[in-house]
């Protein structure tokens, strides 16, 4: 377990362009952070900006072109590429605007999933008590298809809980739900990390939610700014 | 179970009140199909490549000794020899040969037999196969012959009918001036094998009748073996055996010897069919690509998403295989019971077709059959198994490699 405020993710001046034909897209511009153990900050900025460009450069689902990303303290483009999606799925978990739940898996299905695709053996209680702790105990054998956006959303935050992440990161969590909803589920989203022990990157057009964070940043242009 | 292949299940079998995809459906029909068709074509070929085999059995024996077509003086030994092997059912001693035959002003050139009637047990199962259908085998005498059912219907010689024969030897004495009148030989009795080569051009006599028409004195061409056991190995293994303890210049054959180009024209067929077939899984296989093309398009966000999770290439690739394989073992285990089912219904359908065509008749008198003949040989289902479930997992491999090498972010992003 990581001491409380050591650095558990750092990122030093990532920048990533896009090319489209001859056009070639400066994304975002050496953005630099640091995320500490048990701590949680926001990303804040219009659509387009970057936000979930810079999300996927840290989850390293995407490289960027210069810059450098440490995951505990390890340079992440020396881990063998053969090895690092299982560190990503170990190390971090992730929440989506859009769910992604796997329809043909029921609601405890989709929480398990996250430790069988990770190699972890799959701790069916853990999984029960995080969708209970969500407020789904009564849906875990439900369908995807037969859930609200909010209930669909607590079932994602419990998958990326599942195998004791301790960094999640949230790409607009309530972007896709309504007010209340999305009330409901940012504060179960703080209060299991915070439960959990797990550093979260909150990415949201929301002030409110932002507020809510250990540290914010505002993201304009491709330019990560501290608030 | 492993996630991927619980996830490639889920996928291809969705729990609850959803259907499986259209596309799935038509995938496995389309597999169904081309199984189907492969082994009733098989079995039928089978049936019929095993009819030949006892049919050949029947009128040959199982094992042939000979001496390369000279004529054996030393039978008594060879008798004794063949005595020797407990697996012996019947050795008959034979001379055979061409003659011209006539009846009225009808002549035919057929192969003469004549074999020793005088052995209790026989090769040939003249009486208990009931092959003679007219006259009987007991009437037989040396100055009788039985004929094939086709020879007796181009002569037009019947039960009671005489007939000329003139043979090779003849024809020398003719040339040295000699006057040799054709023997008279009374028609005993009509024979049908089933089989095509005996049936068309035979006449069967007593070994002492074919000894004198060519003047063979106590020699024999040959003597045929037919086995206790009807098996291919026995029939090796004794010929094999005699091969060490007959004289030189003797050697027995196994009727698979004796018959190797027809044999391999069976096999040669049946396996040219077997592969020419498998294109129509070759076929269904392009819909299993296509489908799990589709698929992997449709799934393509989740993919990125697994990938996300942590899930590897391969797995991501095993998932899409997983997938073409269980349709291909659908097509295999449907296609092959349907096909089990048509073959069990095959005898009404094809009397009902040759009804409403009005060709019973045509049929029996030039298939010789009502009944098509069906051997399911766990060897062909084995093959057409195999060969459908790789081409159905290769099927999936293209979409597969496309799942695993799909970029996780560019994966979510796709719209």
């Amino acid at each position: 377990m990581n001491e409380k405020n050591s650095i558990i993710l750092k990122a030093e001046k990532l920048a990533k362009s896009f090319h489209s034909g001859s056009a070639c897209v400066n994304v975002l511009h050496d953005a630099s952070l640091c995320v500490r153990a048990g701590r949680s900050l926001s990303i804040r900025g219009e659509s387009g900006c970057g936000k979930t460009t810079l999300l996927n450069l840290l989850s390293r689902i995407e490289s960027a072109d210069s810059g450098q990303l440490f995951w505990q303290g390890r340079e992440v483009d020396k881990i063998r590429s053969s090895r690092l999606a299982r560190e990503r799925g170990r190390f971090m978990g992730m929440v989506f605007q859009a769910y992604y739940l796997v329809p043909e898996l029921d609601s405890l299905g989709n929480v398990l999933l996250a430790a069988r695709v990770a190699g972890i053996k799959p701790d069916r209680a853990r999984a029960e008590s995080l969708l209970e702790r969500v407020g789904l105990k009564e849906r875990m054998s439900a369908s995807p298809l037969t859930l609200s956006g909010g209930e669909r959303q607590r079932v994602a935050v419990a998958r990326a809980l599942m195998n004791k992440p301790q960094l999640m990161l949230a790409d607009e969590p309530t972007g896709n739900l309504d007010e209340k909803s999305g009330s409901v589920v940012m504060d179960m989203l703080m209060a299991v990390c915070a439960e959990e022990g797990a550093s979260l990157v909150l990415v949201t057009h929301n002030r409110a939610f932002a507020a809510r964070t250990g540290e914010q940043f505002v993201m304009h242009d491709g330019h990560l700014f501290a608030e | 179970m492993p996630w991927y292949l619980q996830l490639a299940l889920r996928q291809l079998f969705p729990a609850g009140r959803r259907r499986p995809s259209f596309f799935f459906l038509v995938s496995v029909l389309g597999v169904t199909l081309g199984v189907m068709i492969l082994v009733i074509v098989q079995s039928v070929m089978g049936g019929f490549d095993k009819e030949h085999r006892s049919k050949m059995v029947m009128t040959s024996g199982h094992v042939d000794v000979r001496a390369g077509g000279a004529v054996i003086h030393s039978q008594d030994r060879i008798m004794d020899i063949i005595a020797g092997h407990d697996e012996v059912a019947a050795a008959v001693p034979y001379a055979q040969g061409i003659v011209m035959l006539t009846s009225g002003n009808r002549p035919a050139f057929p192969v003469i037999m004549g074999i020793d009637f005088s052995q209790k047990e026989q090769v040939v199962p003249f009486k208990e196969q009931n092959l003679v259908f007219s006259g009987s085998v007991d009437d037989m005498d040396d100055d009788s012959v039985l004929l094939s059912s086709r020879l007796a219907d181009k002569l037009a010689a019947w039960v009671g009918s005489e007939v000329e024969v003139y043979t090779p030897l003849m024809i020398e004495k003719l040339k040295a001036d000699e006057v040799m009148l054709p023997r008279r030989l009374r028609v005993c009795g009509v024979f049908e094998t089933g089989w095509t080569p005996v049936d068309s051009n035979t006449m069967v006599c007593t070994l002492p009748l074919m000894q004198d028409l060519y003047e063979l004195g106590n020699g024999v061409h040959g003597v045929s073996i037919r086995l206790k056991e009807d098996s291919d190995e026995a029939a090796w293994n004794l010929a094999f055996e005699l091969n060490g303890e007959l004289d030189n210049g003797i050697y027995a054959q196994t009727w698979m010897d004796l018959n190797r180009d027809f044999l391999w024209i069976l096999a040669f067929e049946k396996n040219m069919m077997l592969f020419l077939l498998l294109f129509i899984v070759l076929v269904a296989a392009f819909a299993i690509s296509v489908a799990q093309l589709l698929t992997v398009m449709r799934k393509t966000r989740e993919i990125g998403l697994l990938e996300a999770m942590g899930a590897r290439p391969l797995h991501l690739a095993l998932l899409y295989c997983f997938q073409g394989f269980f349709i291909g073992l659908l097509g295999v285990v449907f296609g092959s019971l349907l096909a089990v089912a048509a073959l069990h219904y095959r005898d009404p359908v094809i009397s009902f077709l040759a009804q409403i065509t009005q060709s019973r008749a045509a049929l029996e008198q030039f298939y010789q059959f009502t009944h098509m003949p069906v051997y399911y040989d766990s060897h062909d289902f084995v093959v057409i198994s195999v060969a459908t479930l790789v081409i159905s997992t290769l099927a999936g491999l293209i979409p597969a490699v496309r799942a695993a090498y799909m970029k996780p972010a560019e994966a979510l992003r796709s719209e």
